[in-house]
């Protein structure tokens, strides 16, 4: 005879289990799909797919429209990470180590993008850009996915500071390091993993976007997310889930990065002392 | 005596209306060991980081060998800080942390690294630059940061309650090996604590801080033997004090009346009749014996009945009711044959006049 709580506790954790993993499968189905499909030799979109074939990739790497719109979104991305990046650390570093009235104020602007509507702050962008001749350009995109992404650069370089210590940056005034000095050797080492986890999210964010970059964008300044959106919108074949797969990949290679990172810092003396 | 090194003139600092530092004026005389003591908030480390420069004062000056130092920023003011809890940078190794100073002088490599190896030879971490800092021990970390803070060779060095974190024992080795140093290297030192044993061990002169003053400042003897007021009488030792008011001044000797007894006390300033006035009497000054005893001449009596027996090892520690107080009586363990009082015995509680002394504050 089974004893009654271990039996309770079988069930329990049976069940746990079992929601765990229908929560998998709806959450993960769906791009094994997407994966699988894109490999498909069949000329539509049908699932299981008849055989194995490339065409899709071959198509993807040889239509025009495509290999446009990932330069476009290479020319958006890289730029806007890095300015994103560059502000965002900017403005961590400022708010961390003052007080001033208006600070809160200060952080609310900064981090609106995240919680006022994708929609409203992409039709302001549109109005404001069409006065100013930037719909369409590559100047616009950039300084538009800027905005949107510098709360998440600011969120983690702000915790990065949290975890530094005051007094590292008071020795080195006392030691002789100008501020400009204190900030090159001491600060800006031990935010890197923060900076760096934060420029990833910036550029992830960045090539992701759709709302903004349909306002903003014109027939022939397109990136990726927005072909891939007129792509569905018109004749659909398995040539979206190849693209897909790849910003799939993408995604993961950049969340391993990240997690890399973290290890990285938890590793160093920064977190290893206390 | 030498220009002094350091010379605070009337520093104030002030956080809207909460007042921390209340116009300190001190000088230091170059090759001094300094410290400041007093309790948490009595604005002994704020003083501090005004002289490092890492807070500007409200009013008042700072003169480094002479010259105000006020508008300077602390990486133009050459001062060696030792913080509290070391502050070394911890993705440096040992060695790039104390070659730190120097390479933001431009010293060229090959002197940095000769005096980073000279410094830590003196500290005894000979073999440990290429440690990082979270490898080492507190004690260990605590000589870094002192390497670090005075590779430069600063003119004034100052120091946060350096040895806070460190356990009794560490502590006190620590504070031997500082003061070693000091005497070795001839180097000024302000050093913060409010550890009155490790600033009485340490220091050449001790300024009590209390409410962001100095309420005296002096040799450890001075403040130990002669204190002025209440609060240093109390912060400094154990000490038992009887109040009354002055009935009788005679040269550097006064009386003081309460509680029904006189006392006679070494005073140190202008007294007034009738003026309020305590009586401090170090615990070891204070004697005991047994009523049948005649009082000695010159000392004071007062009698008393023993409350509590507190055996202490080498002394015994003695609470005797006596003037409406509780008095302690420190007792050092002779031999076999010491008298030894029991609770509710009747005794005679005597020092002698020049080891008590009269001071200002209110009960």
């Amino acid at each position: 005879m089974m004893a009654r709580g271990f039996g309770t506790e079988t069930l329990w954790s049976s069940l746990r289990i079992a929601i765990t993993a229908l929560i998998v499968v709806f959450l993960v189905a769906p791009m094994l799909i997407v994966l699988i499909i894109s490999f498909s030799s069949a000329p539509f979109l049908m699932f299981p797919p008849p055989g194995f074939s490339l065409q899709w990739y071959r198509k993807l790497f040889s239509d025009p429209a495509w290999i446009d719109s990932l330069v476009t979104s290479i020319e958006i991305v890289v730029p806007t990470g890095l300015l994103a990046m560059t502000v965002g650390t900017a403005a961590a570093l400022g708010l961390a180590r003052s007080d001033f009235p208006a600070k809160r104020l200060v952080v609310g602007f900064l981090m609106a993008p995240l919680v006022v509507p994708v929609i409203i702050i992409a039709a302001a962008i549109f109005g404001v850009f069409r006065v100013w001749n930037l719909n369409g350009t590559l100047p616009g995109f950039i300084l538009a996915h800027t905005v949107l992404t510098v709360p998440y650069v600011l969120s983690t370089v702000l915790t990065s500071l949290q975890m530094v210590d005051e007094q590292y940056e008071k020795a080195a005034l006392t030691l002789g390091a100008s501020p400009w000095l204190v900030f090159c050797r001491i600060v800006f080492p031990l935010i890197l993993p923060g900076v760096l986890s934060g420029l990833l999210f910036a550029m992830v964010i960045s090539f992701d976007e759709l709302v903004v970059s349909l306002f903003i964008g014109s027939p022939t300044f397109r990136p990726v997310a927005v072909q891939m959106w007129s792509d569905v919108l018109g004749d659909i074949d398995p040539t979206i889930a190849a693209i897909g797969t790849l910003l799939f990949l993408f995604s993961l290679l950049v969340l391993l990065l990240e997690a890399l990172m973290r290890r990285v810092g938890i590793e160093s003396p920064l977190l290893g002392q206390s | 005596m030498s220009d002094p090194i350091l010379e605070l003139r009337g520093i104030k600092k002030s956080y809207g209306s909460v007042v921390a530092v209340d116009g300190v004026s001190v000088s230091l005389a170059a090759g001094e060991f300094l410290s400041f003591l007093g309790p948490s908030g009595s604005g002994k480390t704020t003083t501090l980081a005004m002289i490092a420069g890492l807070t500007q004062p409200s009013d008042g000056q700072i003169l480094l060998a002479g010259k105000p130092i006020n508008p300077l920023p602390p990486y133009r003011r050459n001062i060696g800080v030792v913080f509290q809890n070391y502050a070394l940078f911890p993705h440096m190794t040992v060695a790039k942390n104390v070659a730190f100073p120097l390479e933001m002088r431009r010293l060229p490599a090959t002197d940095i690294a000769a005096q980073v190896e000279r410094v830590l030879s003196l500290v005894g971490l000979s073999n440990y630059g290429p440690r990082l800092p979270h490898q080492l021990s507190g004690g260990q970390q605590q000589r870094v940061a002192l390497a670090r803070a005075m590779v430069f060779e600063p003119p004034l060095l100052l120091m946060d309650e350096p040895l806070g974190a460190l356990d009794k024992k560490l502590r006190e080795q620590m504070q031997l090996e500082i003061k070693h140093l000091h005497q070795r290297l001839g180097m000024s030192i302000i050093y913060v604590t409010h550890d009155q044993e490790e600033a009485l061990t340490m220091s050449d002169r001790i300024a009590v801080f209390n409410n962001g003053q100095i309420e005296q400042i002096g040799t450890p003897t001075d403040l130990y033997d002669r204190p002025t007021t209440r609060f240093v009488a109390s912060f400094i030792g154990e000490t038992n004090l009887f109040h009354g008011v002055v009935v009788e001044v005679d040269g550097s000797y006064c009386r003081i009346e309460g509680n029904g007894v006189q006392l006679r006390a070494r005073h140190g300033g202008q007294l007034t009749l009738r003026q309020s006035m305590s009586v401090a009497v170090r615990p070891e000054r204070t004697r005991l014996s047994s009523m049948e005893h005649s009082r000695a001449d010159g000392a004071n009596w007062l009698a008393g009945e023993v409350v509590e027996l507190i055996y202490l090892g080498r002394f015994r520690k003695y609470v005797v009711r006596a003037a409406g107080s509780d008095v302690y009586v420190i007792q050092q363990i002779v031999g076999g044959d010491d008298p030894v009082f029991q609770p509710g015995q009747a005794v005679c509680l005597s020092w002698q006049a020049e080891d008590a002394v009269a001071i200002s504050g209110l009960p």
